[in-house]
């Protein structure tokens, strides 16, 4: 390549449409092929039959050795290269033909009915053409016309051969649905969607405008796709339109029945698409009819033939019919029209669909043009020729072209970059030099980049050569550009560079390099003194500012890069082909998609491992498997990591690895960077999957070991760092579960300190479950209990905090056979420290959540403790109030307080009272104070427990003052007294009711008094009766 | 366990804590109840015991030894620092063991080289492998058992319940125990004849070829910078490592120098 040529010559050679770069660069570009079908009826897709070259095609039908009447169409998809085929035969008979032969030569130039009228009239032959004035009026009468007037009126068009259509074409619709579509074409929602610029009224306007950007072989008509309607459409005509237009978009969105409707109106519409075209362009179809008619009859009568060229008849759109009738019409019949030999280009497309059949029964033969017409070494001479064209002055080229374009005088340029690249040798032995090319490049791409229907010259150049070269000609340094293409790379090479370059972004360019240039392979050789790199040569490799690397040594027979002789020379096919495992196909194109997919991570895109199925599959799969073996190959207790943190890990939704820049498929506690580094480690377990199934038993597989054992080694530590379980709060959650276990515990009573100092393990393995619905706890105190045991809250904590401390044996997450080993002093040391802290964890500890669930769940434990429990020491503690003060009213004495003793005495006043209670027979039952006097010593020192708690200040204190329940003898002695209170005033009533019955109505105060006054009368009496005894008697 | 055959009981992270058990007790002796009662307190409710076992094993790694029911510890209280010092203490008396079934399954593995890739997903499932390979008779759970103590020593990784060799761990151990030289430049053999004394278990027969997980393992070593294996071409000295193309060190070593 020379730069400062193609730098400038570039844009003019590369030109996709073969019609409008100059004859020089066609000519020079030109390469011969040699895969055309000759068919003498149509085939849309001809089974592969016997192939011609061009040459032979040119020899038998366009010299026309039998002078006979002929049409000739010519078809393949768009870009298969049937404009170039036609131009070359053009230029070619124009040196060949005999003189009575005229050519006609209609190019593609602008595409419009008026511009092939203009062609025709600036044709030498044509100049003493008949009605000429009549042909010339027509085309100046093209007024210019703005575009939006124009496409609105080809628009309105159609609508009113919809209005107007009377049922004469070979589809109707009934007038109700005309008029439904109408309407539908009416609404300005409507019109604005079909006149998008990729809508169906700018292909027909493309038809009859000078300037469009559509692409020439779209064909000008509706399509299915014109109608399909999206829902946010179906609302804004909904909002707007009338009745009949959003029937009809609703019958058009139908899921049932919806594409249907839209195939039908398109081909409805298709109907009209002739006549809206000649009557927008202003031509009718017995124009170009007279036309040819008038110029054979011209040339017949100068004794002249006529070779007609029409590279595209859609060029024809609107009178093709009349075209056709007129072409097809052999001149046997009618001594007045010379002989015609048409050769007609269309796509195949266009042939099955607007040709009439009795059209197609008349065309003489079909030349098909298939994709992927070039072989391998005219693909490779097609680029070279396109390189060497832009390397070459227009002035060389065009001499080279007007001196006949002979052979052996091709131009060929001097290199000035590649001259250590392959070249490629054409006729005449002349060599061209592929740079910034390699064979495997050009194949590469053209397998890779291209689509099956794409493989053709227009995509070739618009596709491969140009951006390439491009990237070459300009980014040099970064050359080769990320191209966005998935390249599957081979995962030892990778490996290799990856090794041994740092920096990322060149060793992916590398990577790229070698693996779309070179041949992909992880192998050196050398040959000639020259080593060769993936078969790129160093020194290429160096010029594009690659470092020296080294790779494999390549196998015994080391490649054989093409030198300055190359004619056979192709670049070394891999050496070693990798071994492939017995996987089907499905699954291994599954896998390579999946290795594309993590390539393209590696270079920065994201990635989804969330579903199941495809590649994303694959790597799911891969991903899990690789925890597996992180959760399996670190000895997590060894490493300090308890077992039930390990098995609460695997319980939760967080893995142990995953991606970075991940899109789904949740967190993990290490997240694997998106590099080629990470590459080999994933597609290791891909390997171990689906090529070992399940093992790695499978050829390579030591190397996938080394891998992967080699990576677990490198980042074990921040694995087993990230999974510490204090890390997302600041303290673990086994000292959560140890506080809110010990919480539990005194709750229920089963710790009887006052303080914590003797709470030991053995308490945490109470298993306790005791109901406290018995005991004399205030109800605060009892419904905290009741909220610990739901949902199994207490049994999941205390387990939480026996199996932490379990070393167990075997599958992490299991305990071993119910034989419990202690990790004795990490457990004493754990619940030293939650006793050192009173069974409190900083209050910042609660801010915070576990990522967790299972983990968190000890802290959302303990929080339902820490939130109640100074309410439930204030409610105990106010209930040991009220209790104590009913006691202290009846039993409480200044010296001696309540003890034992005044317990027992005031057992003796309770009994002597109820002994007087029976003497007096008062109906009073009998209440025995025996279960006071038996339980006299532990009322008593309940009481002194309880004032002792009533002194704490702390809520811990208070719960651990109460724990075993001193309340319950105090709200012994507490109730009887409340008895005995509710007798003793029974007894007042009765004594009180008993005087009153003995007529004072004061009561007994009153009978006493009348007693008295009886007894001092009799005592009067009795005196009285004495004296009179001695006085009187 | 290590001198006679395995249990499955006896796991490392066991012994350990006996160890630290005994070095927290008052001048580094307890009596063999009460660390049975702190190992297995009879409030566990335990339906039986392991604690024998791993006593056995810590009495078999000289660790610990019990003399009238009494257990003290027979090592520097710093070899039970952590689970690595008690390691390095391992592997440097594991030689003591050759001829125990530890010892012979291990080294039966290593000598399989390659081999040991295509044996049964299954540890336990080996036995059969090591009967047909080596003549060793070895049941279910002993094989159980091995696993254990072979990742922890460092002889390779566990996947599922299948091993993976990579003796890294293992010998940098042994390097450490022998006193290798930093930064000095070995001869191959040299490295060899040091290590030889302690590592034999992994080295298998005389000559000059290692086998795929000591390969490994010094491969392993080698990427994180541990150590610099080299071929030196003027050297004659020349060792084969387990063929591996994509790696630096594809086939021969002929020198090493320890870097940390």
């Amino acid at each position: 390549m020379d730069s400062s040529i193609a730098r400038e010559r570039i844009t003019s050679v590369i030109r996709p449409d073969s019609i409008t770069s100059s004859q020089g660069d066609f000519l020079a570009t030109h390469v011969t092929v040699g895969g055309l079908e000759l068919l003498s009826k149509f085939e849309l897709m001809p089974s592969a039959g016997r192939r011609y070259t061009e040459d032979h095609v040119y020899r038998s039908l366009v010299l026309n050795p039998d002078n006979r009447h002929q049409f000739v169409a010519v078809y393949g998809q768009s870009g298969t290269g049937k404009s170039h085929l036609i131009r070359w035969f053009e230029a070619k008979y124009r040196y060949d033909k005999p003189d009575s032969e005229v050519i006609l030569f209609i190019r593609r130039s602008d595409n419009t009915l008026k511009g092939t009228i203009k062609q025709l009239l600036s044709t030498p032959e044509v100049q003493t053409i008949a009605n000429r004035e009549v042909y010339e009026r027509l085309v100046r009468a093209t007024a210019f016309e703005d575009e939006e007037r124009l496409k609105g009126r080809i628009y309105y068009d159609f609508v009113n051969e919809v209005e107007c259509d009377e049922g004469t074409h070979g589809i109707s619709l009934s007038n109700v649905r005309k008029k439904r579509l109408v309407a539908f074409l009416a609404n300005e929602m409507v019109k604005e969607h079909l006149m998008s610029p990729d809508g169906p009224i700018e292909r027909i306007y493309s038809r009859i405008a000078e300037n469009s950007n559509v692409d020439r072989d779209t064909i000008a008509q509706f399509e299915k796709a014109d109608f399909v309607i999206s829902a946010d459409l179906y609302d804004e005509i909904n909002g707007s339109a009338d009745p009949k237009a959003v029937k009809q978009a609703r019958a058009l969105m139908a899921d049932d029945g919806g594409l249907e409707e839209a195939d039908k109106i398109a081909s409805y519409l298709n109907q009209f698409v002739n006549n809206v075209i000649q009557r927008c362009a202003g031509i009718q179809p017995g124009d170009f009819r007279d036309i040819f008619q008038d110029i054979r009859r011209d040339l017949a009568k100068i004794g002249k033939n006529l070779t007609l060229f029409i590279e595209d008849v859609t060029s024809f759109t609107g009178v093709d019919d009349a075209l056709l009738d007129t072409l097809l019409v052999d001149h046997g019949s009618d001594d007045s029209l010379c002989r015609i030999s048409s050769f007609v280009g269309t796509t195949s497309n266009y042939l099955q669909n607007h040709f009439r059949d009795n059209h197609k029964d008349r065309i003489t033969r079909y030349i098909y043009i298939p994709s992927g017409i070039f072989e391998e070494d005219k693909l490779f001479e097609f680029v070279a020729r396109y390189l060497n064209a832009m390397s070459l002055s227009s002035e060389a080229i065009n001499q080279w072209a007007d001196n006949h374009a002979l052979a052996s005088e091709y131009p060929v340029h001097d290199v000035k970059e590649g001259n250590n690249w392959e070249f490629v040798t054409i006729a005449d032995g002349k060599q061209l030099c592929l740079y910034p090319f390699t064979r495997h490049s050009i194949q590469y791409l053209y397998d890779h980049v291209l689509s099956a229907g794409q493989q053709t010259p227009r995509y070739i150049i618009r596709d491969i050569i140009e951006p390439v070269v491009n990237d070459a000609l300009y980014n040099k340094a970064s050359f080769p550009s990320e191209g966005g293409q998935s390249i599957s790379y081979d995962q030892k090479l990778a490996y290799r560079i990856n090794s041994q370059i740092d920096d990322r972004a060149l060793a992916n360019r590398l990577l790229r390099f070698l693996t779309i240039w070179g041949d992909g392979t992880p192998f050196q050789t050398n040959k000639d003194g020259v080593t060769y790199y993936s078969a790129i040569r160093s020194d290429i490799l160096s010029e594009l500012g690659f470092p020296e690397i080294s790779l494999l040594d390549g196998p015994n027979k080391p490649p054989s890069p093409p030198d300055k002789k190359p004619d056979d020379k192709k670049p070394p096919k891999p050496i070693v082909e990798p071994v492939k495992p017995l996987v089907s196909d499905a699954v291994r194109e599954r896998i390579d998609k999946a290795l594309i997919v993590l390539n393209e991570w590696a270079g920065g895109k994201s990635i989804d491992v969330s579903t199941t199925g495809g590649a994303a599959g694959v790597l799911n799969s891969a991903l899990r498997d690789l925890n597996t073996f992180v959760g399996t190959a670190i000895n997590w207790q060894a490493e300090g990591v308890s077992a039930d943190n390990i098995a609460k890990i695997n319980a939760s939704s967080r893995r142990f690895v995953t991606l970075s820049n991940q899109r789904r498929g949740g967190t993990g506690f290490y997240v694997l960077p998106a590099d080629t580094n990470s590459v080999p480690v994933i597609s290791a377990f891909v390997r171990w999957r689906y090529y070992g199934n399940s093992s790695w038993n499978y050829d390579d597989a030591e190397f996938d070991v080394y891998i992967v054992t080699n990576w677990l080694q490198s980042v074990k530590n921040a694995i087993v760092s990230a999974v510490n379980d204090a890390r997302d709060t600041g303290t673990s959650y086994i000292q959560a579960a140890i506080c809110a276990e010990a919480y539990r515990t005194i709750l229920l009573g089963e710790y009887k300190g006052d303080t914590l100092s003797s709470f030991g393990i053995e308490h945490l393995f109470k298993d306790s479950h005791t109901d406290i619905g018995s005991t004399a706890h205030c109800k605060e105190w009892k419904s905290l209990v009741g909220l610990l045991s739901q949902k199994n809250d207490d049994k999941v904590n205390a387990d939480t905090v026996r199996q932490y401390f379990n070393i167990r044996q075997g599958r992490q997450g299991t305990s071993s056979g119910g034989v419990t080993v202690l990790d004795y002093p990490r457990f004493v040391r754990a619940l030293s420290e939650a006793k050192s802290g009173d069974l409190t964890l900083p209050p910042s500890v609660m801010e915070q959540k576990d990522s967790v669930t299972t983990r968190d769940r000890a802290f959302q434990y303990y929080s339902k403790i820490s939130q109640r429990i100074a309410r439930v020491a204030e409610a105990e503690s106010e209930r040991a109030k009220q209790l104590l003060e009913l006691i202290d009213e009846h039993l409480y004495d200044e010296e001696y307080g309540i003890d034992e003793e005044a317990i027992l005495e005031f057992v003796d006043s309770v009994n002597q009272f109820y002994s007087e209670v029976n003497k007096s027979k008062m109906p009073i039952v009998y209440r025995s104070a025996d279960r006071i006097k038996k339980n006299a010593k532990q009322i008593s020192g309940a009481i002194k427990q309880t004032r002792k708690a009533l002194q704490k200040n702390t809520p811990l204190a208070v719960i651990l003052a109460f724990s075993t329940d001193p309340l319950n003898y105090l709200d012994m002695l507490a109730s009887f007294l409340g008895q005995l209170q509710g007798d003793v005033k029974r007894a007042e009533g009765w004594i009180a009711t008993k005087e009153t019955t003995l007529g004072a109505s004061s009561g007994l105060v009153a009978s006493s008094e009348r007693y008295q006054q009886e007894l001092a009368s009799l005592d009067e009496c009795i005196a009285l009766l004495e004296e009179g005894s001695n006085d009187d008697c | 366990m290590f001198g006679q055959r395995m249990v499955t009981p006896a796991i490392p992270e066991r012994v350990y804590v006996l160890c630290r058990i005994v070095r927290s007790s008052n001048n580094h002796y307890i009596s063999d109840k009460d660390l049975r009662e702190r190992m297995e307190p009879s409030f566990l409710g335990n339906n039986s015991s392991y604690y024998h076992d791993y006593l056995t094993a810590a009495t078999e790694l000289r660790l610990v030894q019990v003399v009238d029911g009494m257990v003290s510890l027979v090592v520097e209280p710093s070899t039970v620092d952590s689970m690595t010092s008690l390691r390095k203490h391992c592997n440097g008396i594991i030689r003591e063991f050759s001829g125990g079934q530890f010892f012979e399954t291990t080294k039966a593995y290593f000598n399989l080289g390659i081999n040991v890739l295509t044996g049964p997903n299954n540890v336990a499932e080996w036995g059969g492998r090591f009967k047909d390979e080596a003549g060793l008779t070895i049941n279910n759970m002993e094989l159980r058992a091995w696993r254990f103590w072979f990742t922890y020593l460092g002889f390779g990784y566990l996947h599922d319940m299948f091993l993976l060799p990579s003796a890294g761990t293992f010998i940098k151990d042994v390097i450490d125990i022998a006193g290798m030289e930093k930064k000095r430049r070995y001869s191959f053999g040299e490295f060899i004849d040091l290590i030889r004394p302690y590592a034999e278990i992994v080295l298998g027969e005389e000559g000059g070829t290692l086998n795929f997980g000591l390969s490994n393992g010094l491969r392993s070593l080698h990427d994180s910078g541990v150590i610099t294996l080299e071929h030196i071409y003027d050297q004659e000295d020349i060792w084969s490592l387990y063929p591996m193309q994509l790696h630096s060190m594809s086939a021969t070593v002929t020198n090493i120098t320890l870097n940390k």
